[in-house]
């Protein structure tokens, strides 16, 4: 109950001071607001409800002086059916302390693979992959640290990227969580191969670990590649990532699990395209009483029509077919439909590659 | 001992290299890059990110433009909101303090023009992607081409202030040379009889505005937005009214569409018009030179397609 009066307080308070911000001369602190909204229709998806919105977030953004810039972003999203109000993110950044080099801290989406560092509603299918909501959350992993990101001097693109943050919580959660043994800690390494107007290619190598106050320790390693560029006159998109995930508790059997996702994507005429996202999970420790490894799968197949009235209106419509295949049970399949709506008001600041 | 030297030698070599690079400038658009390489010779290394045959207004923040950017001495954008959607991205991204907006290392030559088509009152998205600032399709004046040749011979000779002189005496005879052909281009466009053209978006409005044409309908509806059928219908009737003779169509969009509108029209031409330099018109004088003849192709095609009208409507 507090906790709700809390976050409906901080909601209305965030509000206020975006529209006084707004009002106010701010003229000349290059004070940009932008404001996205995400519906969500679902047919036949017992977990989902037909139609709501699934998220609503309002960012405010500018130069905070010659050397920092600074965001602060707040979302209203749909859980079991009840609107809830979060920070989402809340950091100074800075770029200019010498070649390469860029800091953050504050609360912000951690910069590991793709997915997680992409806003929700800019994702180009509708639901997160299995691997990515059995290991990120729905959303992706936010949390309270320090980022550094260094772009080499070297004759070809690689970026490397450390942070460390608070790692009370992990993943989506909406308690306080416990301190950690050891705090999350992550790295990435990009790289980028460029084809001309064909072909761009870009790879990320990342790691993610974390002890938690149990003692349990996790490890996640991943993989991402992003392609797109032009075949035919034709916009394409290839979009993929794989993680791994070891959990190793204080005692007990250590848990290790896999998952892809694979996510082509065409354009077929102006503002159409036609992509299919088929995503993989396992645990690869499952094991029977005799200790044997058993096989067990979730898979789903989606493919998804999207229509980009502009930059900033979006419409998606995707038939999503899951199967899971557990040891001991019958295998359970689902068919569902989805639709999504989604526009931005206001500035949108542009994406990565 | 072998190791301590090698490490010497490789620390040596890089040191070198970077002691006799040259500046490396970074052009958002080849036109920019084509003026660069204009003036400052061999003094400076030159790369352009968007290459002539690109919407300068969509581009990928790709990290090899990223990558490029972190090396820049200088970067060279048009601005007027041209590059809006990726260069901001480029610049954050690449993290090089020598080159972010207002520093020494950066320049918009776009307001350094008199600017057309300042749009008065407020505006929104609903009226497509307007550039409040104005058309931002400046380099496609040679008169104005000349004066930012000016700018960026300023800004040029503040990098290698030892050939800033130089510079400048390049920038004037190339703006002395743009102003004579400017003379020979508008006697041809007139005696070429058009005067009055459609193009897909508003590219060519500075280019027209010198050579005294008319600039009769876009196939877009509003800025940036894709032609819909119902807006080239009133495209084709106001140019059967209005004695329309070209639809000149930038060379990154699709003629498709102003080919079949023009079937509707009469004695229309349609052609595919490159609006920058590129590995094909290699300077700027190669670019107008070919704008122009397309121009005045429509005085030798006129007797064709009065011939073709005549034939269809026999049949």
């Amino acid at each position: 109950m507090k906790r709700n009066l809390y976050k409906k307080f901080f909601a209305t308070l965030f509000f206020l001071i975006s529209s006084v911000l707004l009002n106010a001369k701010t003229e000349g602190t290059g004070l940009e607001m932008s404001a996205s909204v995400d519906f969500l229709a679902t047919v036949n998806d017992p977990k989902q409800e037909t139609f709501a919105i699934r998220e609503a977030e309002v960012s405010l953004f500018a130069p905070i002086d010659h050397r920092f810039h600074g965001l602060l972003s707040i979302a209203a999203h749909r859980e079991d059916g009840v609107s809830m109000f979060e920070l989402h993110e809340a950091f100074i950044r800075g770029d200019k302390f010498f070649s390469g080099f860029s800091a953050k801290a504050g609360q912000f989406f951690l910069g590991v693979g793709r997915l997680n560092q992409v806003h929700r509603h800019d994702w180009p299918f509708i639901s997160p992959p299995t691997v990515f909501k059995k290991y990120f959350g729905n959303e992706g992993i936010l949390d309270t640290g320090l980022e550094v990101s260094y772009l080499l001097p070297l004759p070809f693109y690689l970026d490397i990227t450390a942070g460390v943050t608070s790692g009370w919580t992990f993943g989506h959660s909406h308690d306080q969580g416990k301190q950690p043994k050891i705090p999350t800690h992550y790295g990435r390494l990009k790289t980028f191969i460029d084809g001309g107007d064909a072909f761009g290619l870009a790879l990320g190598l990342n790691y993610i670990g974390r002890h938690s106050s149990e003692g349990e320790r996790l490890h996640i390693f991943g993989l991402d590649g992003v392609a797109k560029g032009e075949i035919f006159g034709r916009n394409y998109l290839f979009q993929t990532e794989t993680w791994m995930r070891q959990t190793i508790p204080k005692s007990g059997e250590k848990n290790l699990s896999l998952g892809f996702y694979l996510f082509p994507q065409m354009e077929l005429v102006k503002s159409f395209k036609l992509g299919v996202l088929f995503d993989y999970y396992t645990i690869l420790s499952l094991e029977n009483v005799l200790g044997n490894k058993v096989s067990n799968s979730d898979y789903a197949f989606s493919p998804t029509l999207a229509y980009d009235a502009s930059e900033f209106a979006s419409f998606k419509l995707a038939y999503k077919y899951l199967r899971s295949n557990q040891p001991g049970k019958v295998s359970e399949e689902t068919h569902s439909a989805e639709f999504q709506i989604v526009f931005i008001l206001g500035a949108h600041p542009a994406h990565d590659f | 001992m072998i190791s301590k030297k090698l490490i010497f030698f490789i620390l040596l070599f890089f040191v070198s290299v970077q002691a006799f690079a040259l500046p490396k400038v970074i052009t958002t658009t080849s036109d920019l890059g084509a003026i660069v390489g204009e003036i400052g010779g061999n003094n400076f290394s030159v790369t352009s990110i968007c290459d002539g045959t690109r919407d300068p207004h969509f581009l990928e923040a790709k990290p090899s433009y990223i990558l490029a950017v972190s090396k820049a001495d200088l970067v060279i954008a048009n601005g007027l909101g041209l590059e809006v959607g990726w260069l901001p991205k480029l610049l954050t991204a690449a993290r090089n303090p020598k080159v972010t907006e207002n520093s020494s290392g950066y320049l918009e030559v776009g307001s350094a023009v008199k600017v057309l088509e300042i749009p008065e009152g407020p505006i929104n998205r609903s009226q497509g992607d307007v550039h409040p600032e104005g058309n931002p399709h400046v380099t496609l004046d040679p008169i104005r081409l000349g004066e930012i040749a000016l700018v960026i011979a300023e800004k040029l000779g503040k990098i290698v202030p030892k050939s800033a002189e130089s510079f400048k005496k390049n920038a004037l005879a190339f703006q002395l040379k743009l102003q004579e052909k400017t003379k020979d281009w508008q006697k041809r466009i007139a005696a070429s009889g058009v005067k009055s053209v459609i193009t897909h978006h508003k590219t060519l409005t500075y280019f027209f505005d010198r050579f005294g044409i008319t600039n009769a309908g876009m196939l877009e509806p509003f800025p940036g937005v894709p032609p819909t059928a119902k807006h080239i219908l009133s495209v084709i009737q106001n140019a059967s009214k209005n004695n329309v003779k070209m639809i000149l169509i930038e060379n990154y969009f699709d003629s498709k569409i102003a080919e079949k509108a023009a079937s509707q029209i009469p004695n229309i031409l349609v052609a595919s018009v490159p609006v920058a330099v590129s590995s094909k018109n290699k300077t700027s004088f190669d670019l107008f030179e070919e704008l122009v003849a397309t121009i005045e192709s429509y005085k030798k095609e006129e007797k064709k397609l009065k011939e073709e009208k005549k034939a269809k409507d026999q049949v």
